[in-house]
């Protein structure tokens, strides 16, 4: 086990490196960071020169992407290049806007796994119940709606009661513009209060789709298990329903979703990019549209390090997890 | 259509004229069977019906219609009967732009889940099948595009008036957009075929099937696909709903269909500041992105039970 995970994580390391260049190479395909500074109004020659120096534009490409794995190895990550916000440290950013995204994304990943599960459990238990046709018809509502509406819906009726809350007198309670950057203050009720108006239509947002996803997989893997052979022998022998349901059959239902939601937030450290741009949380996903937008390449790079190793370890994770969960599955 | 799903039927290998004979009764029972269980699914039957009008509404729907959509009206007229869905900012008929955008967005969703699943298919079952360094090879790439954020590489192809002016043959772009989506959302239906293949090519109907000569193209196509089409079927189904989505999504980021194009999404990020005071202008194409999404779910979960063997009996 031990040598399987110190190979796969060695394996990895080319890996890292092609995709740094392939992306890389992608960023230079959009154009030049500075094109649109250029076009803003007339540049003297050695305005444009000394601008070209200082981003290392004046470089071959090869060049450029040498000296930018150097540096990174080293724990230098680069600068912003683009003139406005050019020179400042894209490490620091990263960093920054990944503890935004690890504050939104793990309490609605917990409550989207707890939710899921169980519902997808009661589900399978009471198949073609009632409770499992309106578990069903609201999942795969869920799953039908894109999730730019939804937020949108979301942060209109949250201004909406913002206005109601005003007209009889409350504060206004949803925060549609992330969270306070200078952090919550005042009394424990207070803070409680900006808190959950910061916090409350983002999770429900990210916890829509999430739950549409883990409840029906649940609801399939606890199905397949209800049905298999082991379970019919523990009920035949006379295992009562509550145990063979729940030692039996969810012990070995848990198996798939456990590797699902680790790939899957392994994929979500790179940002909801939908739910941080509508809530204004400046987050991953908010972090790479706009340093695509005005082509920063370090800054894409930054982002794509620290999302790769993520995705890698999650991935890792998975499989490590499963092998521990089955242990017919065996590792080589 | 000889040869469909069962492994009792697949293991006659090379066809003499009465294996042949035997595989198409075989394989017609099954289908029978399939259709059978699919059309019980009652969800299923009111998706497709459902998907049906929709894609009639979209391409026909133009000809049919009174108002062409380009010519214009009073704007942010409410809906009437001349204007069931009113008119947007700039005067244009809705009914008239809501045909053009559903259009438009069903082109992407059925161009993608073709594209992702031919090259899905290909790529997983030769990665299964012949193994060794070839799988190396393919499931490395899979990682790297795992890896490299999907948004860098559509701000490239969108960005790029080259490949637009190259795939859109002068203009439009819903056709980059939809090569976007089908290079990025092949991955998962590759990896589920290369596991199912991988296991497959170790069952006694391949030996018998190798051991009686037949090319590596006739095994994988003839003897190992077969048995994975209620997989790929179902994960092309799945996949239109996805793109539909997805399309919407890059639309609301700003990579998605640009102008004179248009798609239900791009609609919907047009109007949504006006969410408030002209709510179906926001509705109307969020309603119908549902409708499509929401139909194609439902058929393609009737047809995985349908597909699904140790299904007794369909109930919906």
């Amino acid at each position: 086990m031990f040598r399987y995970i110190i190979r796969r994580l060695l394996i990895s390391i080319p890996l890292l490196i092609v995709a740094s260049f392939l992306c890389f190479g992608l960023v230079n395909a959009m154009g030049d960071p500075l094109g649109e500074w250029k076009l803003q109004k007339p540049r003297t020659p050695a305005e444009i020169s000394a601008a070209y120096e200082r981003t290392g534009y004046n470089k071959p490409f090869f060049e450029r992407y040498a000296t930018w794995a150097g540096d990174f190895v080293t724990g230098d990550w680069g600068e912003s290049v683009v003139p406005g916000n050019a020179g400042r440290p894209v490490k620091d950013e990263v960093l920054k806007a990944f503890g935004v995204t690890l504050r939104l994304i793990l309490g609605a990943e917990i409550i989207a796994l707890i939710l899921g599960i169980a519902v997808g459990v009661i589900g399978a238990v009471r198949q073609y119940s009632i409770f499992d046709y309106i578990a069903t018809g609201i999942s795969f509502t869920m799953f039908s709606m894109p999730l730019f509406c939804v937020a949108l819906v979301l942060k209109a009726g949250g201004i909406e009661l913002n206005n109601w809350l005003e007209s009889i007198g409350a504060d206004r309670w949803i925060i549609t513009a992330g969270p306070p950057g200078d952090g919550f203050s005042g009394s424990i009720g207070t803070q409680v209060f900006q808190y959950t108006g910061a916090y409350v239509l983002p999770t429900i947002c990210l916890v829509v789709i999430q739950f549409a996803l883990y409840s029906r997989f649940q609801r399939a893997s606890m199905l397949d298990t209800l049905n298999a052979d082991y379970v019919r022998t523990a009920q035949a022998k006379g295992v009562s329903q509550g145990r063979a349901i729940f030692k039996h059959a969810f012990r070995n239902a848990l198996i798939p979703i456990i590797t699902v939601s680790s790939l899957n937030i392994g994929a979500n450290f790179g940002g909801a990019v939908i739910t941080e741009t509508v809530f204004g949380w400046s987050g991953m996903g908010k972090f790479l549209v706009e340093a695509i937008t005005k082509i920063e390449p370090y800054q894409v790079l930054g982002f794509m390090m620290v999302t790769a190793v993520f995705i890698i370890v999650f991935n890792l994770i998975a499989d490590v997890m499963y092998a521990i969960l089955d242990p017919r599955i065996r590792l080589d | 259509m000889t040869e469909i799903g069962s492994p009792v039927a697949a293991p006659t290998g090379p066809s003499t004229g009465e294996a042949s004979q035997f595989d198409s009764t075989a394989a017609r029972k099954q289908w029978q069977v399939i259709l059978r269980r699919f059309t019980r699914h009652k969800a299923a039957l009111v998706g497709l019906v459902l998907f049906v009008v929709l894609v009639l509404f979209a391409f026909l729907g133009g000809w049919l219609w009174k108002h062409p959509y380009d010519q214009t009206f009073r704007r942010y007229l409410d809906p009437t009967g001349d204007h069931p869905f009113g008119t947007d900012r700039l005067g244009f008929d809705m009914v008239a732009q809501i045909i053009r955008g559903t259009q438009f967005s069903l082109q992407i969703a059925i161009f993608v889940a073709v594209l992702s699943t031919i090259i899905g298919v290909v790529l997983g079952s030769l990665a299964g099948y012949l193994r060794g360094w070839v799988d190396a090879v393919i499931s490395r790439f899979i990682d790297l595009i795992l890896v490299i954020p999907s948004l860098v590489i559509a701000a490239v192809l969108v960005r790029n008036s080259f490949v637009a002016s190259v795939a859109g043959g002068g203009g439009s772009n819903w056709v980059v957009v939809a090569l976007y989506l089908g290079l990025i959302m092949w991955l998962s239906i590759a990896r589920v075929i290369r596991g199912m293949v991988l296991s497959l090519r170790e069952k006694e109907f391949v030996e018998a099937a190798r051991a009686l000569g037949a090319s590596t193209s006739r095994i994988v196509f003839r003897h190992i696909l077969p048995n994975t089409i209620d997989v790929i079927i179902v994960n092309a189904t799945l996949a239109i709903a996805q793109a539909v989505l997805l399309e919407a999504a890059l639309s609301f980021i700003g990579l998605g269909v640009q102008s004179p194009d248009t798609s239900l999404g791009l609609m919907i990020s047009l109007n949504k500041n006006e969410l408030t005071l002209h709510p179906w202008l926001f509705f109307t194409p969020f309603i119908f992105i549902v409708l499509i999404s929401l139909s194609v779910n439902f058929i393609g979960d009737g047809l995985r039970d349908a597909f699904d063997p140790r299904q007794k009996r369909v109930k919906a």
